[in-house]
């Protein structure tokens, strides 16, 4: 009785704007078009239902898995790399810092020039969105870890592959996995504007649609503007769960800080 | 005088990587000799300066920054107030929060389709993307800098006898004013990536159209000019939020946010 007591009282004007938003459609005069909370959820239902929501939620998850994947690996290792030895950070900042501010979605004419109307071209640009967040935390993580640490391993006669793996990673894991988190926020969100961008022409070949390619067909194919609410819904909570997996990874990774 | 060598030191070897990161993009272009797939260097250059000589383009331009702009502005001035209202006050955050949290997961890009159903195709379309993405970094940092005040300031301005206009301008804003440039960069990087993303498909006109006009003639010379271009925007506003950073918290010596 007591949560749902807390639950009301924490969401009432939540429920309050979906139902002004329900009664101004049902009560008012809107084109056939529009959508409502009721037709969303409906939505939602019929499209899990006949799989698609899932099929589609798989590919795209499968995108940004790889794509964050060559990120990470990347990532990290550059900015290890660059953290660690000045020489190369000078080398290659510059042309960090000048792609950096390019936004993601820019590459996606680019894209799919190289790599066609596939997997391919949205996981590029997942990864790209991904490796900049990942790569500065990384540097800065590195630059971050304890001198001392470093010279007593190198005291003891470690090799410098034994200094990476046993004080430099354990070291910046916290920052590098703040990267991550970001790197992973921004990928999710990639994926859905390099899909609905490529959208258009994916439809007109039939092949395979993540969830943004999915909301652009419901769009423009075959307009349902209800079911693109339920996408928009679905898209969030695939956000909020992709966070809630890295704070138990944190969690779980990082035992001996508080 | 160490500024100044540091500076020609820093700009040296900028012109260094950059002079070998082009070379090396023309070798690869001339080996793969594929306009489409690769366009060289002078390719590129001889696009942009077309591109740039065309009035065309500089209105494709002059509209994507009237759009981020407004966009952004208007965020500003609905996140920031909003944001010290929520972290002042307990009772309107538990309120409002509920709802920013149900919100917030739904990416700016995903709003598209709805958005282009509510304003149709270009400028208002456009905005609207910018100014939601833009609005929840201007609110969520705006209330996480009142939130980071020491308490104690409060209490310590209360007891020298303080009046409540003269702690918001003394206590609230000061200490507000790093964590709202933080906000101001990420929404600016915010709005860049929704304007190129609502642009390209849904505007008759602006940046991103732009890059997907050329790519739908595969011009791909054109789509790289275009991007640089749009880097070289991004990285302009950066620097001048930067330096309006500076200049509105010069008590600060350590830089905030991202560097």
């Amino acid at each position: 009785m007591q949560m749902a007591v807390g639950l009301i009282k924490k969401s009432w004007l939540l429920a309050l704007i979906f139902l002004f938003w329900q009664m101004a459609i049902t009560f008012g005069t809107p084109g056939k078009m529009t959508p409502t909370p009721l037709g969303a959820g409906k939505g939602l239902l019929e499209l899990a239902q006949t799989g698609a929501l899932l099929k589609a939620l798989i590919i795209s998850l499968t995108r940004v898995f790889w794509g964050f994947g060559a990120a990470l690996l990347l990532g990290v290792s550059l900015g290890i790399l660059m953290g660690g030895v000045k020489a190369v950070e000078r080398w290659l900042d510059p042309i960090i810092e000048s792609l950096r501010p390019i936004p993601p979605i820019a590459w996606v004419p680019l894209a799919i020039i190289w790599f066609g109307l596939g997997d391919t071209a949205p996981a590029f640009i997942v990864a790209l969105a991904a490796f900049f967040y990942i790569l500065i935390n990384t540097i800065a993580a590195t630059k971050n870890v304890d001198r001392q640490l470093i010279e007593a391993a190198h005291t003891l006669g470690a090799s410098r592959w034994l200094i990476v793996r046993e004080v430099i990673i354990p070291s910046a894991l916290p920052l590098i996995l703040v990267g991550a988190r970001l790197g992973m926020g921004a990928a999710w969100m990639s994926i859905i504007a390099a899909e609905l961008t490529a959208g258009s022409r994916v439809w007109a070949g039939q092949l395979e649609a993540g969830i943004g390619e999915l909301m652009y067909r419901f769009f423009a194919y075959e307009p349902n503007l209800n079911y693109v609410v339920s996408c928009m819904m679905v898209i969030g909570f695939i956000a909020l769960a992709i966070d809630g997996v890295f704070r138990l990874l944190r969690r779980s990774l990082i035992r001996w800080r508080p | 005088m160490n500024l100044l060598r540091e500076k020609a030191q820093s700009a040296l070897s900028y012109f260094r990587t950059m002079t070998l990161f082009v070379i090396l993009w023309y070798l690869l272009s001339r080996w793969i000799e594929n306009r489409l797939l690769l366009p060289s260097p002078p390719e590129v250059a001889g696009a942009l300066w077309d591109l740039l000589s065309e009035q065309h383009f500089l209105l494709d331009i002059f509209i994507s920054l009237k759009r981020l702009i407004l966009g952004y502005l208007v965020a500003g001035a609905v996140g920031i107030p909003l944001g010290f209202l929520l972290g002042l006050s307990r009772q309107a955050e538990s309120i409002v929060s509920p709802v920013v949290e149900v919100l917030r997961p739904i990416s700016p890009i995903a709003w598209i389709p709805i958005a282009m159903f509510l304003f149709g195709v270009g400028d208002g379309l456009a905005i609207y993307i910018i100014f939601y993405g833009a609005s929840f970094q201007f609110l969520l940092n705006t209330i996480a800098g009142v939130k980071s005040i020491d308490r104690r300031l409060f209490e310590v301005s209360l007891t020298v006898g303080a009046n409540r206009w003269l702690i918001i301008r003394d206590v609230i804003l000061p200490g507000t004013l790093p964590l709202i440039i933080v906000a101001g960069r990420l929404a600016m990087a915010s709005a860049w990536m929704s304007i190129i993303a609502a642009e390209l498909v849904g505007a008759p006109n602006g940046l991103g159209f732009k890059i997907e006009w050329a790519h739908s003639m595969f011009m791909s010379e054109s789509i790289v000019a275009g991007m640089a271009t749009i880097g070289i925007l991004g990285y302009l506003s950066d620097l001048l939020l930067r330096w309006i950073g500076r200049k509105a918290i010069p008590w600060r010596k350590t830089s905030y946010g991202l560097g």
